[in-house]
Formats: structure tokens, C-alpha cells, sequence
């Protein structure tokens, strides 16, 4: 199947704290660079590109990953793959209290 | 350093042994130690109060190495649900116990008279505790000079079902309280006053060494990217989202938002506080301590607050200011029982008062009342004596009505978050392992919370839909981190779970560490079931399914029904609960 060269595959980003850095750059979208992306292959992404809208990083300089996704409203693991359309919550897991 | 420490409290007989690696290999530490030994070791229908039960303490493969997994867990069958109970505490004495050379202990037997088990590197020795009978929590830490202590009080001493554990309770340094399940009353059912540990040699000296500049990158991204977003500490910011989410239970969970809530919340805490204290090796310093400064009981300070005790003692008694929550505090932590529990029971007693089925003079807002009350409870005098064996026990002695306002699930009080505002949270509580607990699968964070954080819904917190999949995955990650015991507050994800474990030579993928969490999931429902759990064990105390005064808000039936359908399904368990054999097999549990 051949690559749709003229289709932009885009996907929406909500950021929570603690990566939202302001209200005015925590949504905003991303254009996936590739097919069969994951999640987390998404948030080196976003981390490398979009480093001026995260007030902490979503992977630190060791690749290690701090945050959790929604995906369409509906949780979502890391290795799960992103598709064109996508709204993604990025955010962080609390053990609760 | 991986001893595990048998000791025979019949016998009065310690003896260490070296933890097994095929057992480690796959249980890691922590809960997963102590859901294997449960599991394994305790006789099938034991009486949680008889000689058969055993206490278990169980720290993880990196307690005292690296920073932000310094945390025990206590376990045994609890005495208030008849389920496998797991209780957490951090502060001081798992580090300690770590570095004088054991990765837990095991007790068993019942002592002829109060005993304390105490610990100097690898001796073990069981003194006489007689002179220690009665005391509360912080004196039995204060006459231990030197050591880091589990107590109990007399709580535990008259086997109140939700007696609990504290650690530190007197000395300087953060106190920790295994508060949930009643496993107080287990350590006051064989004597056994209080454990206290130290150590001249860190057995871990060597490891810590080889992993210095680990714990410089940790404890620099602890600092960096953790600790600013925590506010004044721990989870006190809880007041503020779970009134914005009106999930914040006011008298008896009757309501969910209280405008009073802004005399409760972390900001009216902050100009109160007096200071922080910090666990072994953790930046964060969560535990806040604070001088209510006007209203009822001004001037009484406590060392340490979080959310749930302002929420459950507090507006879900009818509290609106900080006094008598502070006071509240104090008398649970020293006597030594759950403020989750008690504060549940007695918010009970003010409505089963106020509708005239339960002759007490008491109602919501009374503050003195509930000290009274606390009083009772403990010494097991007059109400207190029903009201000690938890609100399933004392509904179903009242009767009239009362059960359907009894908030629990399995016998355990719930938490202070109405499920009503967060569907997923009603799941949780449901199948949580040890009963009504928010902990196992804090997925309102992920729900009504995170809307919160996002300034709009992007989750639906009334649906249903892949509620299910996220409360399974909650549970089977936590189960895994709870294996190394990585601390809550910190929220450590996986990928920092699989580095720290590379560092101390546990090599896993993500999948392996994941599937560990899953194992002990199904271990411990394997536990459960044989202990007579069944499906009507996972469904929610009545009110939850009625629609709530302020809001209309409910948990229909049949919407929760289609999450735990979907859940058993998710976890490959028949359609009550029980573990298939295709899980069993994939899982080396058959």
C-alpha cells in the first residue's frame, strides 16, 4: 500500500499538568512524521519538537518515560499505536491518597 | 539482605532465612512477597484473631538503595473483611529493616504477654513488653530510643477491627501508618506490642555504593520535575479537586460539596503549618504538620495530615473547620486505629442518630460527640463496643434500614471520594483486593480529576465505557510498583520501575514487570475466593446506586454491572470472579 503523500496525518494534544506549561500552549496539534507511531515513540516526539510548550519533559534525557495517555477520551497504554484524528491527553499517573 | 526473619511468638523463637530466587524472580518484593507467603502459609478459613493467622512486614529490592521506595507493607488476614489485607506506611523503619539485613518477617504463634520483637542487624531477639501494656503509639516509640519502631496502641490491644500499625510515631522524621484492614488488632491478637529494628552494619552499603550517581540523577529529577507540582505536600490538594469534581463527602456521603470546604482545603492548611517531615532518602518532605489556630480545639497541633482524615473526619462528619480534624488526628494515631474507618462508623452513628435508629446523643457537626465516641471505640466501652467491630457489623446489629447507609465494600469503609462523580472509582472500590480502597486503582485521577487538570471534559466521568480496562490496568501496574514498594506521591512510571530494577541486577522488560503485577492480582483473588469471596463481594454499598440529594448523580445498576462484566472478562475470570485456567497457566500460577 503506498503512502498518501498529500494527506497530513494530524492528531490533537491536550497537555496536563505537570508538562502543561501555560494555558495558551498546553493544546495544540502535532503532525505524526510516521505511520504506526506508539504513544511513547509520540512523546520523544513531541519532546524533541515541542520542547517550548512542556514545563517538564515527557521522557528524560535517558529516554525514560513520565507520562500516561488518554486516547479519545478512553485510556490508553504506551505502546499503543497513534492513528490520524487522535485526541491524545498526556499526563501524569498519581498513586492517589 | 534478603533475609526474611521467621519468628514464633509461641515459642518465643526467631530464626532468618535466605529468601528463595525462583520466589523473587517472580514476586519481586513487597506485595508480591507478601501475597505469595499469605497464600502459600496461611491455612484455608483461619480466624484473622487466632494463632493461625500470621503478621507479615515486607519491604522491596530497593528500599534504602535508591530514593522514593522506602515504603513496608504489613499484611495478614484481615480481621474486618476476611480478605488478604495489605497496608502501606512509609517514614523510617522499611529502610532500617533493610539495612540491618532483612527484605521482611514473618510472625506467627501468640505470645502468653505483650512482647516487643526487636532487631539490632541480624539479632533477633523477643523482650517482655508488659510495662509498655495500654500505651499509645508515641510513647512506645519514645521508650525504643534508638530504634525504628512499628506499634501499636490500644487500639490494637482491645482488637478494634480497624486497629493499625504506625511507624515513628514519636521520634523526629515522618511517622507512616499502615491505617486500612485492621491489622493492629492482628499484632494486639498475639501480644506483640510493638517491632523495632536497627543496625550498626548497612547490610545495603555496598549496592548503595555501586548506585551513588543513580540516586544523584533520581533524587535531581525528584526535585526537578516532581516535588514543584506537589504543592505543600502529599495529597492534601485532594480538598480543592475533589470539591471542584463535588465528589468530597459531606455527612455521610449524603452530599458532595460543602462551601466550607475553602477552611479545609490545602491553602487554609498552608497558613497553618508548622513544618515538614521527610521519609529515608525522599525530597518531597509530604508529611505536613500543622496548628489549627481558631474554633474548636485551637491550638492542637499534629505532625501529619492528609487527605483522607480531613475528608472523613472532617466534612463527612460535618466538620468545617480544622480543629476538630486535627484533634481527630491525634487520638487515631496514638490509639492506633484507621482515620478512614473511624471516621466512616462514626459519621454512621450521626446518621443512624438522626433518623432515630440509634439511641446517641450525636449528630453531624458535633465534634465533641466524636471525640467521645473515638474514646469508646478504643477502650470498647458502651456503642464504642459495636462501633469497633466497623460499620458492617454495627448495621447489621441496628438494623432498621441502617445497612443501606453502611459505606463499604467486603466490610472495609470506603474512602473519601463519592464514586457517584467518577464511575471508573465505583469499579475500584468494587474489586478492590482488601475491600473498600481507592488505592489499588486511583483512577479518578484519570477521570473526573484530569478534566480538573485539563480545564474541560475530555473524559466522561458518568460512562461507563473502557472504565474497565483502565481499573485492570491501574491495578496490575500498582501491583507491580508496590513490588520494589515505590511510593504513591512520587508516581514513578514503569520505564523508571525498569531502571531502578537494572541498577540492583533485576533485569525485566516492561511486559515481564507488568505481567508480575498480574500475577499477584490473580494470586490474591485466588487467595479471596478460596476464602468464600464471592461475585455479590464486588458490588458497592447501597447508597451508590441511589441518586445523591445535591446533585441526582448515581451508579445505576446496570451500568456497573457492565463494568464488572467487562472487568472479569479483561482479567479472563469466569462470570464470578474466579481465574480461568488459561490465565492460571500464562501466569505459573497452575
Amino acid at each position: 500500500m503506498s503512502k498518501d503523500f498529500n494527506r497530513v496525518n494530524l492528531i490533537t494534544i491536550n497537555l496536563a499538568p505537570p508538562f502543561k506549561k501555560d494555558k495558551e500552549t498546553s493544546n495544540f496539534t502535532v503532525e505524526l512524521p510516521e505511520d504506526n507511531m506508539t504513544l511513547k515513540d509520540l512523546a520523544l516526539h513531541i519532546n524533541n519538537t515541542c520542547s517550548s510548550s512542556l514545563q517538564v519533559n515527557l521522557l528524560d534525557e535517558k529516554g525514560l518515560l513520565s507520562a500516561s495517555f488518554m486516547v479519545n477520551g478512553k485510556h490508553a497504554p504506551p505502546k499503543q499505536v497513534v492513528n490520524e484524528g487522535d485526541v491524545i491527553v498526556i499526563y501524569k499517573r498519581i498513586g492517589g491518597g | 539482605m534478603n533475609k526474611i526473619l521467621r519468628v514464633d511468638l509461641s515459642s518465643k523463637t526467631c530464626k532468618a532465612e535466605e529468601l528463595n530466587s525462583s520466589i523473587q524472580n517472580e514476586y519481586l518484593g513487597g506485595k508480591g512477597l507478601l501475597a505469595y507467603y499469605m497464600y502459600h502459609e496461611l491455612p484455608e478459613g483461619c480466624d484473622p484473631l487466632g494463632v493461625s493467622n500470621k503478621l507479615m512486614v515486607f519491604c522491596g529490592p530497593l528500599t534504602g538503595i535508591l530514593p522514593g521506595n522506602d515504603r513496608y507493607v504489613i499484611g495478614a488476614k484481615s480481621p474486618l473483611t476476611g480478605t488478604f489485607s495489605d497496608s502501606y506506611g512509609g517514614g523510617w523503619f522499611a529502610a532500617t529493616m533493610r539495612k540491618a539485613g532483612y527484605i521482611g518477617m514473618i510472625v506467627e504463634g501468640v505470645s502468653d504477654s505483650p512482647v516487643c520483637l526487636k532487631i539490632d542487624d541480624e539479632k533477633a531477639t523477643i523482650e517482655d513488653a508488659s510495662n509498655m501494656a495500654g500505651m499509645g503509639t508515641k510513647e512506645v516509640d519514645l521508650a525504643l530510643p534508638g530504634y525504628k519502631t512499628l506499634a501499636i496502641g490500644p487500639a490494637g490491644e482491645n482488637l478494634v477491627k480497624y486497629a493499625c500499625i504506625v511507624s515513628n510515631a514519636g521520634k523526629s522524621g515522618r511517622a507512616g501508618v499502615a491505617g486500612r484492614g485492621g491489622l493492629g488488632a492482628v499484632m494486639g491478637s498475639k501480644k506483640l506490642k510493638a517491632i523495632a529494628v536497627n543496625y550498626t552494619e548497612d547490610a545495603t552499603a555496598e549496592i548503595s555504593e555501586k548506585n551513588k550517581d543513580l540516586k544523584k540523577e533520581l533524587m535531581k529529577h525528584l526535585k526537578e520535575d516532581v516535588v514543584p507540582d506537589m504543592g505543600i505536600g502529599g495529597n492534601l490538594a485532594a480538598v480543592d479537586y475533589s470539591s471542584q469534581a463535588k465528589v468530597f463527602p459531606v455527612n455521610n456521603f449524603q452530599k458532595g460539596y460543602t462551601e466550607k470546604y475553602t477552611a479545609l482545603n490545602e491553602a487554609a492548611i498552608e497558613k497553618v503549618m508548622t513544618g515538614k517531615t521527610s521519609c529515608h532518602l525522599c525530597p518531597a518532605a509530604c508529611g505536613v504538620g500543622l496548628k489549627a489556630s481558631n474554633g474548636q480545639f485551637a491550638g492542637t497541633s499534629t505532625d501529619r495530615l492528609e487527605y483522607e482524615t480531613v475528608a472523613m473526619s472532617g466534612s463527612n462528619c460535618g466538620n468545617e473547620e480544622l480543629g476538630p480534624i486535627v484533634n481527630f488526628n491525634n487520638l487515631c494515631n496514638d490509639y492506633g486505629i484507621d482515620t478512614i474507618s473511624a471516621g466512616s462508623v462514626i459519621a454512621f452513628a450521626m446518621e443512624s442518630a438522626e433518623k432515630g435508629i440509634l439511641d446517641y446523643n450525636i449528630s453531624f457537626g458535633d465534634a465533641n460527640a466524636q471525640m467521645e465516641l473515638v474514646e469508646l471505640i478504643v477502650k470498647r466501652e458502651g456503642l464504642g463496643d459495636l462501633l469497633a467491630e466497623g460499620v458492617s457489623a454495627a448495621a447489621k446489629e441496628l438494623g432498621k434500614e441502617s445497612e443501606s447507609f453502611a459505606l463499604h465494600v467486603k466490610g472495609m469503609e470506603l474512602p473519601a471520594y463519592d464514586p457517584r462523580g467518577s464511575i471508573s472509582l465505583g469499579l475500584s472500590y468494587g474489586t478492590a483486593d482488601r475491600g473498600g480502597c481507592h488505592m489499588r486503582a486511583w483512577s479518578i485521577a484519570s477521570e473526573a480529576f484530569l478534566n480538573i487538570d485539563l480545564g474541560e471534559e475530555k473524559v466522561n466521568p458518568f460512562s461507563p465505557e473502557g472504565k474497565a480496562e483502565l481499573v485492570k490496568d491501574l491495578q496490575d501496574t500498582n501491583a507491580a510498583l508496590w513490588c520494589l514498594i515505590v511510593c504513591d506521591n512520587l508516581g514513578y512510571s514503569v520505564d523508571y520501575a525498569l531502571k531502578m530494577l537494572d541498577a540492583v541486577g533485576i533485569k525485566l522488560t516492561e511486559e515481564e514487570f507488568l505481567k508480575i503485577g498480574e500475577r499477584i492480582c490473580n494470586l490474591v483473588q485466588l487467595y479471596n475466593r478460596r476464602e468464600g469471596l464471592t461475585r455479590e463481594d464486588d458490588y458497592l454499598p447501597a447508597r451508590m446506586y441511589e441518586k445523591r440529594e445535591d446533585t441526582g448523580w448515581s451508579i445505576t445498576l446496570e451500568d456497573y454491572e457492565y463494568m464488572l462484566n467487562e472487568y472479569y472478562s479483561l482479567r479472563k475470570w469466569d462470570q464470578n470472579g474466579n481465574p480461568s485456567d488459561e490465565i492460571l497457566k500464562e501466569l505459573n500460577l497452575k
